[in-house]
């Protein structure tokens, strides 16, 4: 199938670059790419919630800090074990490629099925109440994993091997993107909007609101859970102090920046608030200041976003930029 | 109240009488506490309006809902349920049934709005529709679900007499084409007179009468408890 073929080659081609950013690149630029691909993964999963169900959730840090410490709890408990049985048979680096994937899938599987046990109880709220119970979820899960000594408690998680690195992360990026636009920007997936736009309406026209809420929650949570296992075993050690109500602010303000219902606006604000800082380090102090000032103005001047319900849309630019070439030919 | 297979009955009572609860109830947004809403054989008490949709019910709504800021083609297409059989994991995958099943919900779509002559307006945003193209989007999405049973709650509400004239004419020649049934709430005695085999009156919760547009006009219940702003008769 021409689809398998051109993914293999796509993953080809990542692992090869991953593999020389890995190995020659300034650790801090690294870093900051790898942060920038996480957080590509967080907008574009909660903009799927958010944005195009129209859920107010504000948990999604909820959701990253269960896939992060049970991807970490895997990889340090059951790593050790895990190797000594498949080393002779796949070398190190093989079992290290299991052992990531074993605690992706567990740290995603949680949180997808904490997404599903969030969601339906959460559906008969409206928006704002809807929030409130989101919010308090996700400090549920703080405030509980900040207890569990088994995974470092208030002191941090530690050990945690550093496996993922740029290929691992932008493997994941370009998988959540693909998800979710296939999703998303299919006839059935109309079903998401419609369900934003006027739930009893959609009801009434024979679209299960209920399965379709719970369906987004359930794929956000998933690929949260998915960043939150990357962010584990790249930065090889967790504080709860990364899960806060605070980060899941910063991730909608991603999402309502670049858009509510716009992926790549979602794609380019991740990527744009996680440079600023970066590049604004002397006004370090201020930026959760400079969020909420954004939040505001955004939503009295333009409540929708950059992109609004659109996409990137970068034919017309191209377009002229060809016929610029021509009458330069001529 | 009995609605026979393929009959149009109109719907009419004074403001505040329960015609727009009983289309609620028929959709199953309420339960009804007594009663039973029996439909083709099945009882309908109780099913969730997703449900009721797809055994085949489909209205419209007396204050216009449609999904604002999706274009009039994409509030059509998203409830082509009949031709979207693949579901989101095939969307996901891009299966072959997948394609099929965008592609043959893609034609449903377009031959709708042409049905309801609105390809002019398939890439406007339902909410910068003219409210004549509103109200016929609104059946155009009904009608996308392949119902059997149609309930319109005061389609040519606000209309002009031209326009109710086309809407009237538009409905009575889908309704022959497809074979449907429908049951209308109208308050222009006009519309509902000239287009009802059978008209039900309600008034406080009650069928009040029932019979021939005819046999209802001259009934003096009726008669007493309203005959409408337009008391003119065919």
């Amino acid at each position: 199938m021409k689809q398998l073929a051109s993914a293999a080659f796509g993953v080809a081609a990542l692992a090869a670059l991953g593999w020389l950013l890995d190995r020659y690149l300034n650790a801090y630029y690294l870093n900051v790419l790898v942060r920038i691909g996480i957080n590509i993964i967080l907008a574009v999963s909660l903009n799927l919630i958010n944005g195009f169900t129209g859920l107010f959730s504000i948990g999604h840090a909820g959701f990253m800090a269960i896939g992060a410490y049970t991807s970490a709890a895997v990889s340090v408990y059951g790593g050790p074990g895990l190797h000594t049985a498949l080393d002779p048979i796949t070398g190190r680096a093989g079992a290290d490629l299991v052992l990531l994937t074993v605690a992706l899938a567990a740290g995603s599987a949680l949180a997808a099925l904490a997404g599903v046990l969030v969601g339906v109880p959460t559906l008969r709220l409206k928006s704002d109440y809807l929030a409130i119970g989101t919010l308090g979820f996700g400090e549920i899960i703080r405030v509980l994993i900040l207890n569990l000594d088994v995974v470092g408690g208030a002191r941090g998680f530690t050990g945690i091997p550093a496996l993922a690195g740029f290929s691992w992360v932008y493997l994941f990026v370009v998988g959540t993107i693909v998800t979710v636009h296939r999703m998303v920007r299919s006839a059935r997936g109309l079903a998401f909007l419609a369900v934003r736009e006027d739930d009893l309406a959609a009801d009434v026209m024979g679209i299960d609101s209920t399965r379709f809420k719970v369906t987004a929650f359930l794929v956000g949570s998933f690929f949260a859970g998915i960043a939150g296992g990357l962010f584990a075993h790249f930065d090889a050690y967790l504080h709860t102090n990364s899960f806060t109500f605070m980060r899941s602010i910063e991730i909608i303000v991603m999402v309502v920046l670049g858009g509510m219902g716009s992926i790549s606006g979602s794609v380019a604000s991740a990527a744009l608030l996680t440079l600023l800082p970066e590049l604004l380090r002397g006004v370090g102090e201020y930026r959760m200041v400079i969020y909420s000032l954004t939040l505001i103005v955004l939503m009295l001047t333009r409540p929708q976003g950059v992109l609004g319900d659109r996409e990137l849309d970068l034919r017309p630019l191209v377009s002229r930029l060809r016929r610029r070439r021509r009458q330069e030919a001529v | 109240m009995q609605i026979g297979s393929g009959s149009i009955v109109g719907l009419i009572g004074p403001n505040g009488a329960g015609k727009t609860t009983v289309f609620n109830m028929l959709t199953g947004i309420y339960e009804p506490v007594a009663g039973e809403i029996v439909f083709d054989g099945k009882n309908l008490r109780g099913r969730r309006p997703a449900q009721v949709n797809r055994l085949g019910i489909a209205r419209t709504f007396q204050n216009i809902r449609l999904f604002a800021n999706l274009t009039a083609y994409e509030n059509v297409l998203l409830c082509c349920h009949a031709e979207l059989t693949a579901g989101l994991v095939a969307a996901t995958l891009r299966t072959p049934a997948h394609r099929r099943s965008e592609a043959n919900a893609r034609k449903a779509a377009l031959a709708i709005l042409h049905e309801l002559g609105l390809e002019h307006a398939a890439d406007e945003r339902a909410i910068n529709l003219s409210y004549g193209d509103q109200r016929r989007l609104e059946i155009a999405r009904a009608l996308a679900t392949r119902p059997r049973l149609l309930l319109l709650d005061e389609p040519t509400a606000g209309m002009n007499p031209s326009e109710k004239a086309e809407l009237t004419a538009t409905v009575a020649e889908l309704r022959a084409r497809r074979g449907l049934t429908i049951l209308l709430i109208e308050h222009d005695m006009r519309v509902v007179m000239s287009i009802s085999e059978r008209i039900v009156v309600m008034d406080h919760g009650e069928v009040i009468a029932e019979g021939s547009p005819q046999d209802v006009q001259t009934n003096p219940e009726v008669i007493a408890a309203y005959l409408g702003e337009d008391a003119a008769t065919r």
